[in-house]
């Protein structure tokens, strides 16, 4: 799991990554996540107005659980890019603790290569997927919320991830493996 | 090849992609459709992922976990552990050992609002730890009680591996919740008694601190009530049915961000860092569930599970032995793998395996039986080497302290979590004495 102490988000917008490439795709990947929590937060609170409504003034919101299932797939995508540059994907790093670095530095490469061509093929197919939406004009239960409209910044987050994933890849490519 | 040999063979696979670093979420992911391909072609695969992350995303049932890391999050920001280890320690400190048993009691305490165990060790570890010190209690001990009191985070409903646990079983994440009251209080109360026989025979490692007058103990247990109110109010809720697990949540992480917005020294910048720890973490869980989706399909697909069954059947082996040997198996387990990615590889497999054993339950009782027993095992991974996070969490957070020292006073907790095991083990009616006791 992450570290549930992080430095301060802010603070590594400014100081993380060498080039404007990184700079630039670490500052919308950290405000995606942002977003993705705003949007969490007002979760919480349609889950309250929900409770209180049907509780106190026997009055339910309609639709609460499409909002909610809604509003928590475009948070966990937009979670996404942030969590692949932080590297807080968890791996099993009791073997390769003591493997060269030159190694490590390899399968790194490695791991980004098959980042990229699953969250490009995500990517794609979803582009797909949201086409499909659109013409066959799916839509919410009660709310009738056409579905390919909460999907955009789902596929936003998916781009915004490939895109990541694509410069993890160059950079960890171009750089040479830490003597450490 | 033949299907089954498919599915057989994606477990070395997945091993080894796991041993060179690639994460456990995409190392599932990847060899879940290379084989799904292998046996049903790539179309069937392809038109899957125009819309499954979707679908999965937004998932109704999978909504409370990013809302429970929300409550745990602002929890760790409201102070909270801070008054629920004084509260602790003004009830046990004047004992021997009493404060480490007091670290103990508020992670339990802290448990029962946050449902990591990471973050439950790390909050509580900044309290608590400077104070053990202080008051000169061994490296060791001081140590080993914060790490395995961690675990309680997990043991202690809310908990993300039981929810999960529900999900993947179809069983109801409120009856399991209840049924890890017993065990989690257990917990707690073992570790205590660990601590207790671990100063009697060292009893340098845990002096006695100076003893509180009732007043005082009254005052302090005072200060806790918003602990509890959330604690009785989400999981109240949940088990009557007033709310779905996932607006029990949304209460949890309101009440919670209400008392950490309360506190003088609340921020935007804090709340930023609620917000990213919470990110962070529900993405290397729906990583995992992704990959997961992917593996299981293909994991359904090779009929592996009838085969499993089939083969138990045949061996004609007592039930309770292939319980043991599964518990068994998730303890070696868990010195290597994230208990969240074994749980989502193995119950897939196991669980149809269990189900069709008779250990004398009907087959909802079994079922949470194993969850409990399940969720136990696999957080004992966090305390054991090699990679044991909660022991290294404290470690660092301790700085001066020799990795070694710190295995060496997680032990007797170890052992408690064996003796338990077995207890619970051998003892089903503890576990489900709730949940027939309020069906």
């Amino acid at each position: 799991m992450s570290d549930p102490e992080p430095s301060s988000p802010l603070k590594t917008i400014e100081s993380d990554p060498a080039n404007w490439v990184g700079l630039l795709l670490h500052r919308y990947s950290t405000y995606a996540a942002f977003f993705g929590g705003f949007t969490l937060v007002i979760l919480v609170a349609v889950n309250a107005t929900s409770i209180a409504g049907r509780t106190l003034f026997a009055n339910p919101l309609v639709g609460d659980f499409e909002l909610v299932e809604m509003g928590c797939a475009i948070a966990i995508s937009s979670f996404l890019p942030l969590c692949l540059l932080k590297k807080g994907n968890v791996t099993v790093d009791f073997f390769s603790a003591k493997f060269p670095p030159k190694l490590i530095h390899g399968l790194e490469i490695f791991t980004d290569l098959i980042f990229v061509v699953v969250s490009a093929t995500f990517s794609m197919r979803m582009t797909l997927g949201i086409q499909d939406f659109y013409k066959y004009g799916e839509e919410t239960m009660l709310l009738q919320i056409p579905v390919w409209i909460p999907f955009i910044p789902v596929l936003v987050s998916f781009y915004l991830l490939t895109a990541c994933a694509i410069y993890s890849l160059v950079s960890h490519t171009l750089q040479t493996p830490r003597t450490s | 090849m033949e299907r089954l040999t498919i599915g057989i063979l994606a477990f070395p696979i997945l091993f080894a992609l796991l041993v060179i670093r690639v994460p456990i979420g995409l190392a599932m992911l990847i060899v879940g459709a290379l084989g799904t391909a292998t046996i049903a072609g790539w179309l069937p695969l392809f038109s899957q992922m125009k819309t499954n992350a979707w679908h999965l995303f937004s998932n109704y049932s999978l909504s409370v976990i990013p809302l429970f890391l929300l409550m745990g999050n602002f929890a760790t920001k409201a102070g909270m552990s801070e008054s629920l280890f004084k509260c602790a320690s003004a009830f046990l400190g004047h004992r021997k050992g009493g404060v480490a048993m007091a670290a103990i009691g508020g992670c339990a305490g802290f448990g029962a609002i946050c449902g990591s165990s990471l973050a439950t060790a790390a909050t509580m570890g900044k309290v608590a730890l400077p104070e053990l010190r202080r008051l000169g209690y061994s490296p060791a001990l001081s140590t080993g009680a914060l790490a395995a009191g961690g675990t309680l985070g997990i043991l202690i409903p809310p908990s993300v591996i039981l929810i999960i646990f529900a999900i993947l079983t179809e069983q109801n994440i409120a009856k399991l919740f209840l049924a890890a009251f017993i065990p989690g209080a257990m917990a707690a109360i073992g570790y205590m008694l660990a601590v207790a026989i671990y100063v009697r025979i060292s009893p340098d490692a845990g002096p006695a601190s100076i003893r509180i007058d009732w007043r005082e103990r009254l005052k302090l247990s005072v200060s806790i009530w918003h602990v509890l109110l959330i604690f009785i109010t989400m999981i109240s809720g949940i088990y009557m049915g007033w709310f779905t697990p996932t607006e029990g949540a949304a209460i949890g992480a309101f009440g919670t961000g209400l008392v950490a917005s309360l506190q003088k020294d609340f921020n935007f910048a804090k709340l930023l860092e609620v917000i990213e720890s919470t990110a962070l973490t529900s993405a290397m869980i729906f990583l995992v569930l992704l990959g997961a989706e992917f593996f299981n399909s293909l994991i359904a697909l090779s009929q592996l599970p009838v085969f499993l069954v089939d083969l138990v059947t045949e061996a004609n082996i007592a039930p309770i032995y292939i319980l043991v040997l599964i518990l068994l198996l998730y303890l070696v387990l868990g010195c290597l793998m994230d208990s969240l990615a074994m749980i989502l590889l193995t119950i897939p497999i196991f669980f149809p395996l269990i189900m069709t054993l008779d250990f004398g339950l009907t087959a909802e009782e079994t079922a949470i039986w194993f969850g409990i027993l399940t969720l136990i095992v696999v957080e004992v991974g966090l305390i054991t080497p090699p990679v044991g996070l909660n022991v290294f969490i404290i470690n660092k957070m301790a700085g001066d302290i020799p990795i070694s020292e710190t295995f060496k006073g997680v032990l007797p907790f170890f052992a408690s979590d064996l003796v338990r095991v077995s207890i619970l083990l051998l003892f089903p009616s503890i576990t489900l004495f709730l949940i027939r006791l309020f069906p």
